[in-house]
């Protein structure tokens, strides 16, 4: 029999838990404490330790340390034997890109239901209900899953941020696993940083100001670049906007591009299609500025004003850049 | 060489009408195609087949509808192609898909690389990859935005987060290939000749032979419902820009957003 315990899977970068991760080990308390589980992080690290604290300061009664080189494949084994020796309810994953291909491999391990790339996830009596967006954000699907273990994979974002606990602390247990030779038959060879992408990485950015068809051209773009300097956030932009090839793929917001959390949204000429409306939900606070009183992107900002962009982006520039002096 | 490339037939997402009172998807009349993401995943295995020898296998698992991109595979060079089709396999979930994919390149092949696409642009789970490599016990590389062919296997490139990450892997292999991987070759006069005289193979269960425990969805689409409403905010008025600049940047300090 299996118990009602939520994992989290902790995915670590120079030693620091992916923000992913403390979403969705935020979100395993809340589920644990409503069905009398208990909310574990799992790392696989060599130097689990500034992960192990975050685990304790968002939510983790227990923390599961096995001191090992990440890589997706012994990750899924580790996983496999971890989740057959303590069996939980759930692991959650974040679905980066490691973390796609570890949610992948240890569900064919386990040979468990997984739900991907989800939005929220509920508990009942009789299952697991995941909900996923659908149909271009049309209409959610709901995902029942029965037997346990299972997986859920949720994208950066998906879940608020709070302010974590400060000294709070559980229980660790270290295990010693194996991982056998022939289980690692992909090699990473490295990491090359590209500037491109790193302008684009928008998932991380703080503060974003986005671009839809409203803005008109790729030179129209150049105003928001400078209101993003001048904030010290990213751009990013509607698929129309991508469509029309003011700016690259990579900087799409919504269900077929990124999913965005920043604590401030920024949208200039951004009708508020589904799609979109889907990838910046989770913002703390949605500006939009459009011409059209009734663009549906007003349903759903915090803050609305119907006017030009073109008069609104510059004006906001120039007072921010006054204030920051 | 023996390689293999995994095709799925899809439904023009957008064609798709939501019935706003009940809820429920109109698939009628909606057309269908070749997932995007496949034609890239043809093309990589056409060329590994082109610069190391060998043939190219096709299979799908899908409706009698779903020959139509098999032939489609056929008039760009595909020489061999397999239906998968089953009572059983209906509403197969990943771990399922993946199951019935496994068994039929067990039937089938070995094949030296398996070659699809990195996500589907209707169950966009991206799962089948990585699960089926598992499953086969092979290495795996997913979504590649640049494939290079060594003397052992294949190295890629891809997109994660501020760069890209390089990954290799011995044959056999399976490999995901994105839409920035390559641009597909169009089909030639003799390949639309081929593709009609493409002879599909039809594999059902019985020729499969998996056993029911295999092939049980643990995960079940339970219904669909609307997005949740989001809260309405608040107007700023426009007329005056300097005005609504200034209360926004006001509204936005108050709540120390930058
Ligand atoms: C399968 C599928 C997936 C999709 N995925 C995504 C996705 O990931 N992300 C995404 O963004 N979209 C996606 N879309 C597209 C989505 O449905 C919309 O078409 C798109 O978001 C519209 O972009 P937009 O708001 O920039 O353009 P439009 O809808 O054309 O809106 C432009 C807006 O600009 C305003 N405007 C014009 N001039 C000015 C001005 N001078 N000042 C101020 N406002 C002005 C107009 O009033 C209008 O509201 C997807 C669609 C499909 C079918
Ligand atoms: C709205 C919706 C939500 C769903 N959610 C889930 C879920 O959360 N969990 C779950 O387990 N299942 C889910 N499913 C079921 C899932 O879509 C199917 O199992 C599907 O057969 C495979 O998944 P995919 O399309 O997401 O594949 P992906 O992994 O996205 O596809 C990648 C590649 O695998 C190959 N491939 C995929 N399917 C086939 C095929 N039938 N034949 C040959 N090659 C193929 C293709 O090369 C394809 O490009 C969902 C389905 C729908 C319609």
């Amino acid at each position: 029999m299996s118990n009602q315990n939520i994992w989290v899977f902790f995915e670590l970068s120079d030693g620091r838990p992916k923000r992913v991760c403390l979403e969705m080990m935020q979100k395993a308390k809340a589920l644990a404490e409503g069905s009398s589980g208990k909310a574990a992080a799992v790392i696989i690290d060599p130097e689990p330790e500034e992960a192990c604290k975050a685990a304790f300061e968002n939510g983790a009664d227990q923390v599961l340390i096995v001191r090992q080189k990440f890589f997706f494949e012994s990750a899924a084994y580790i996983l496999e034997k971890l989740a057959g020796k303590y069996e939980p309810k759930i692991v959650m994953i974040g679905a980066t890109t490691e973390g796609r291909d570890l949610a992948a491999s240890a569900s064919a391990r386990l040979h468990c239901g997984i739900a991907s790339e989800c939005t929220d996830v509920v508990i009942t009596g009789s299952g697991v209900f995941w909900i996923r967006p659908s149909y271009d954000g049309r209409l959610n699907t709901n995902i029942g899953i029965e037997e346990a273990p299972m997986i859920g994979t949720f994208k950066p974002g998906i879940f608020k941020l709070e302010e974590p606990a400060a000294g709070r602390s559980g229980e660790t247990v270290e295990e010693a696993i194996e991982v056998p030779a022939g289980i690692l038959l992909t090699q990473l060879l490295g990491f090359t940083p590209d500037d491109e992408l790193t302008k684009a990485n928008i998932e991380d950015a703080e503060i974003i100001v986005a671009g839809g068809r409203g803005v008109g051209s790729k030179e129209g773009f150049g105003q928001l670049y400078e209101l993003a300097a001048a904030l010290g956030g990213s751009v990013g932009a509607s698929r129309a906007a991508v469509d029309e090839g003011w700016i690259g793929k990579d900087y799409q917001i919504g269900i077929t591009g990124k999913t965005v959390a920043p604590r401030l949204y920024i949208g200039f000429g951004i009708s508020g299609a589904l799609p979109h409306v889907n990838g910046i939900k989770e913002s703390d606070i949605i500006v939009a500025v459009n011409t059209d009183p009734n663009a549906p992107i007003f349903g759903v900002a915090n803050y609305g004003i119907v006017a030009d962009l073109n008069v609104i982006c510059p004006a906001l520039t120039k007072k921010v850049k006054e204030m920051k002096g | 060489m023996k390689i293999l490339v995994l095709l799925k037939e899809v439904p023009v997402v957008s064609e798709i009408r939501i019935n706003r009172q009940y809820f429920t998807i109109d698939r009628s009349g909606v057309g269908k195609m070749m997932n995007p993401a496949d034609r890239h995943a043809i093309e990589a295995a056409l060329k590994l087949a082109d610069t190391r020898g060998g043939e190219v296998t096709a299979i799908t698992m899908g409706p009698e509808s779903s020959e139509s991109i098999l032939r489609e595979a056929a008039s760009l060079g595909v020489k061999a192609a397999y239906r998968l089709t089953d009572k059983a396999f209906a509403g197969a979930d990943t771990l399922a898909t993946a199951t019935i994919l496994k068994a039929a390149i067990d039937a089938t092949g070995p094949y030296d690389a398996v070659f699809c696409g990195a996500s589907s642009i209707d169950g966009v789970t991206g799962q089948i990859p990585a699960k089926l490599g598992t499953m086969l016990g092979c290495g795996i590389l997913t979504n590649a935005c640049k494939i290079e062919i060594t003397d052992a296997g294949l190295t890629i490139d891809r997109k994660a987060g501020t760069g890209y990450e390089k990954l290799t892997a011995s044959f056999p292999l399976v490999c995901s290939v994105t839409e920035d991987a390559n641009t597909p070759r169009k089909p030639s006069i003799k390949g639309r000749t081929m593709s009609k005289r493409l002879v599909i193979e039809v594999l059902d269960n019985e020729k499969l032979q998996i056993p029911a425990e295999g092939i049980k969805s643990p995960s079940k689409v339970i219904g669909l419902f609307p997005p949740p409403a989001l809260e309405k905010g608040q107007m700023i008025p426009g007329e005056d820009p300097e005005a609504a600049v200034a209360e926004l940047v006001e509204l936005l300090q108050e709540q120390a957003a930058f």
